[in-house]
């Protein structure tokens, strides 16, 4: 099968993550949105790996999987920390900073 | 303690004990990166002296360390990497404990905003770096830099195409973490939300650290550059350049307007290493170390006014009721503005003068209008002080803290006389 599709495939996918950060408003989501986005450069990294026909991508995605889960380990205690601060995880009432 | 370990650090980045290639050929100390590590071990000592009582006031003082020792570790894995993976591991050192410690005031809605912000655009960069480091592995089939460059020449136009598309990626990742316009949005409401001590370690730190890896990253990428992907670094640095000092002239709060300082710095920092790129390592050190060093002590002194929300007028009649404050403020503030013959007119003239070699004139005049924006609003930080004051007189500073004034301000006029890089 083509790496085209592969490639295809993982950029949707990183888009539409994208895309969910932007225009979300609950902070819940926008965290789903960012794994997805890794996620999707996890499977481009694997496909890429198979091409080459090497071990390095999927060491790569090793560490991006550790790492992303300690990043929404932070982020979801800031997330709990707000919740307490405010009852609410919609992201249009943190605006207490402008310009 | 940690000073001293720094200090064994910075002693052991002088002494030169030879290139080391370090974690599998990951890493490695070279001629590059010896220069960022002193750098860092300087600007991060004088951190850890100036800010000391961050420390002693909060209740979980050795949380507080470690975050701070880890983020400063992943900043000596950004300056000294030679390969992609260890690029992405060092900015996630660096960047996850500088989350924590913005939302460090837990009952604070303002810092808690500043967290999430960072944490949210942090994360969503990193996205941008991942995919760019992908699609140029794809195209490459390695990670490691020196291969990397190598094999930049015999691409197929479509794993050309990959790389280009690679490279705008990790490239806007970055802008993201320096706070280049127009991916500086989140930097101004971070830098005021946070505690000012986690501020100052941002601004000087962390810019420097990405901007080292940055600066890395180019020259890897030296000649491979197309150049529309060069006019859209290019329109990169004139948008940093110009927003920053426009929006910064209308800042009342001093923190708000150190921050669009910081990115107006960026603008320069980025102008410079990229119009130069091979060899822009002295002109980066030097940029920095300047750079820093005003920050630093632009933020002690804001810290000690102590006010979250520092309006310029907490400045007003500062000359006469705590001087040596007052005078390492105008001096940080006039190096910054680029007032010859202070080191920071040294650095912005350095600069503009790779640009104009680089052959883009309009970024020269573009950067002198924006330093000529910058002079007003440093100039109205400096007037205020020299107003009379009516308000009780500030509390006194330590010892210690004058002492780091005074050696901040001694290294400060040392950089301008004797320009070392």
């Amino acid at each position: 099968m083509s790496i085209n599709y592969y490639l295809y495939l993982s950029t949707a996918l990183f888009c539409i993550g994208a895309f969910g950060v932007i225009y979300r408003r609950n902070a819940i989501v926008k965290f789903m949105c960012i794994e997805l986005m890794l996620n999707a450069v996890n499977l481009l990294m694997v496909a890429f790996s198979t091409v080459w026909g090497q071990a390095q991508g999927q060491v790569f995605v090793f560490f991006i999987m550790a790492v992303a889960a300690a990043e929404v380990a932070v982020g979801l205690a800031i997330l709990m920390m707000i919740y307490r601060n405010l009852q609410s995880t919609d992201t249009s009432i943190l605006s207490k900073l402008k310009w | 303690m940690a000073i001293l370990a720094l200090l064994a650090v910075l002693g052991l980045s002088f002494s030169n004990f030879g290139n080391a290639e370090l974690v599998f050929n990951m890493a490695s100390l070279d001629g590059f990166s010896r220069p960022f590590l002193m750098v860092l071990c300087t600007l991060g000592i004088l951190w850890f002296w100036g800010f000391r009582r961050f420390f002693e006031e909060e209740k979980t003082t050795t949380d507080y360390f470690a975050l701070t020792l880890f983020s400063f570790a992943g900043a000596v894995c950004m300056v000294s990497y030679t390969n992609l993976a260890m690029l992405f591991l060092g900015v996630e050192i660096l960047s996850i404990p500088v989350y924590v410690l913005a939302g460090s005031r837990k009952s604070d809605v303002r810092g808690n905003e500043a967290a999430f912000k960072y944490f949210l655009l942090g994360a969503f960069s990193s996205g941008f770096l991942l995919f760019g480091i992908a699609l140029i592995y794809g195209a490459v089939g390695t990670f490691d830099l020196g291969e990397i460059t190598a094999k930049l020449a015999s691409l197929t136009p479509d794993n050309q195409s990959l790389v280009q598309i690679g490279f705008v990626l990790t490239v806007a990742a970055f802008a993201f973490k320096v706070a280049a316009a127009p991916f500086h949005f989140w930097a101004p409401d971070v830098y005021e939300g946070s505690p000012t001590p986690i501020t100052a370690y941002m601004v000087t730190v962390v810019k420097v650290a990405a901007f080292a890896a940055l600066l890395k990253f180019f020259q890897a990428f030296e000649g491979a550059i197309p150049q529309t992907v060069a006019w859209a670094v290019y329109a990169l640095c004139f948008l940093t350049l110009m927003v920053a000092n426009l929006v910064a002239a209308s800042q009342k709060n001093v923190k708000r307007l150190m921050a669009y300082s910081s990115i107006s710095h960026t603008g320069f920092m980025l102008t410079g290493i990229f119009s130069q790129q091979v060899g822009a390592e002295n002109l980066l050190v030097y940029y920095s170390l300047v750079y820093g060093i005003a920050s630093l002590i632009a933020f002690r002194v804001l810290w000690f006014l102590r006010n979250e929300v520092a309006d310029i007028q907490d400045f007003k009649g500062m000359l006469h009721t705590n001087q040596l404050a007052a005078v390492a403020v105008i001096l940080a503030m006039l190096s910054m503005a680029g007032i010859p013959p202070l080191a920071g007119f040294i650095a912005k003239y350095r600069v503009l003068a790779a640009a104009s070699a680089a052959g883009q004139g309009w970024l020269v005049v573009v950067g002198i209008l924006a330093s000529l924006l910058a002079i007003y609003y440093y100039f109205k930080i400096i007037i205020v002080m020299f107003e009379p004051w009516e308000t009780a007189p500030n509390r006194e500073l330590k010892l210690a803290d004058k002492v780091f004034l005074y050696v901040c301000c001694a290294l400060l006029l040392g950089l301008t006389v004797w320009p070392v890089v």
